[in-house]
């Protein structure tokens, strides 16, 4: 066997690694490479945990990161965006009360000038029921955003 | 750079891009944002975003079919809510808010602002810049672009006016009228010296590519000669100078889009020997 120089830190993992990768050749199975590092006195399993918690790190704290994780927020986000459809049904029946809703929910999301909204919101008064279900349905989807981040 | 151009190309840096494949991860980029893009059934509108609290979400009319086009909406939505969230707690853009194109009404400041983060964001300076120094003005060579990018061709061919470093203007005329032009610097110059215009509401002169695409001849889509006359008001140009003209005809908007070159000399000679 041969020595087995120890790791300690997070450095010495990586130095050791590319020396590692750059010394065995990419056609090479898995297997073999195992063999390799329980030669060098690594065991494969450990060695394996160990670069995973690195890379998970690394790429939690990468610039880049953003292109991996958004899709997946994303995904969350739409899911739960749908549930408060759900909970709007009774308001199809009923205009003024998705008016009220969407105020009120205005005025709870508050630091934006309520006057102001209505203004920038041209067709408001003449929004189809379905655009103003929809735009309620964002934005309890927002006001619970806002409450989860709070939390 | 605007200020709005200089916001898009701070996100840019901010979110590391670095190959302009990621700015098709539109929905990405507009979530580490806080905004979650989203498509449903709006009327009266092609696009909405409510913003509340640093977070927004953006509602993209399920009725535009283009891509190109959803993309310019997600990023011209993006803009108002970088730019004007102080302002503005909800908004719903029309579709004339959202121009590929040139041209705006008064008190609409803020949808341009809008329009040109959306079209620095897609189309932006470290990228786009130095492909427009690279081939000869064409709108072939506009459209290879479009295409790269994912963007309209309208919308490509104003961006590169600002890159350009040839005297060349973008025409865009429906139904047989020249309804708005722009050209770039090196264009403007020489309008502005030899003191021409071209003629916004007009009918296209008969003896433009681009009228003669409205005749409904199928004409090849290329670079030609036209007289400068075809296309310019009296000026101080030779009567007999030419410029290049390459036309596209759009058949689902009745329009052409044109892209003119002044490649040569048009100054009237005679009238500078005249003047000394």
């Amino acid at each position: 066997m041969k020595k087995r120089r120890p790791i300690e830190t997070e450095a010495q993992l990586l130095v050791a690694l590319e020396r590692f990768f750059t010394n065995i050749s990419q056609s090479e199975p898995i297997e073999a490479i195992d063999e390799e590092l329980r030669e060098y006195g690594y065991d494969p399993k450990a060695l394996g945990s160990q670069i995973e918690v690195l890379s998970k790190r690394a790429l939690a704290n990468s610039q880049l990161n953003w292109r991996i994780q958004a899709r997946q927020e994303i995904d969350a986000a739409k899911e739960k965006l749908n549930r408060f459809e759900y909970m709007t049904p009774d308001h199809h029946s009923d205009r003024s009360f998705t008016l009220n809703s969407i105020q009120q929910l205005l005025r709870k999301l508050g630091s934006q000038d309520s006057q102001l909204v209505p203004a920038h919101f041209r067709n408001f008064d003449s929004a189809s029921d379905q655009d103003l279900l929809s735009l309620l349905q964002e934005l309890e989807f927002l006001a619970s955003s806002h409450e989860n981040h709070e939390d | 750079m605007s200020f709005a151009a200089q916001s898009a190309d701070h996100l840019i840096d901010r979110l590391g891009i670095t190959k302009r494949s990621d700015l098709l991860l539109l929905e990405e980029i507009a979530w580490t944002r806080g905004i979650l893009v989203k498509e449903g059934l709006l009327e009266g509108s092609e696009a909405r975003l409510v913003m509340a609290k640093g977070r927004g979400v953006i509602t993209i009319s399920s009725s535009i079919q283009d891509l190109r086009r959803k993309r310019f909406s997600i990023a011209h939505e993006l803009g108002h809510f970088e730019l004007h969230r102080a302002q503005r707690g909800l908004s719903l853009c029309l579709s004339e808010d959202i121009r590929e194109g040139v041209g705006r009404t008064a008190g609409q400041d803020l949808e341009q602002e809008a329009n040109e983060f959306a079209s620095a964001l897609l189309l932006p300076y470290r990228f786009f810049a130095p492909l427009c120094k690279k081939q000869e003005p064409s709108l072939d060579y506009v459209a290879h672009l479009a295409n790269d990018f994912s963007t309209s061709l309208t919308a490509t061919a104003l961006r590169y006016l600002n890159f350009c470093e040839e005297p060349v203007a973008i025409v865009y005329s429906h139904d047989n009228r020249i309804q708005w032009f722009q050209g770039s610097k090196d264009f403007e110059t020489i309008r502005e010296d030899l003191e021409f215009f071209i003629d916004v509401r007009a009918r296209l002169d008969r003896s433009s590519l681009a009228a003669t695409m409205f005749q409904g001849r199928n004409l090849p889509s290329k670079m030609s000669r036209v007289l400068a006359s075809s296309w310019f008001t009296s000026g101080r140009y030779d009567q007999n100078a030419t410029i290049l003209e390459h036309s596209y005809f759009m058949p689902t908007y009745n329009a052409t889009l044109t892209l003119l070159w002044i490649d040569e000399d048009i100054e009237n000679e005679d009238e500078e020997l005249t003047e000394d």
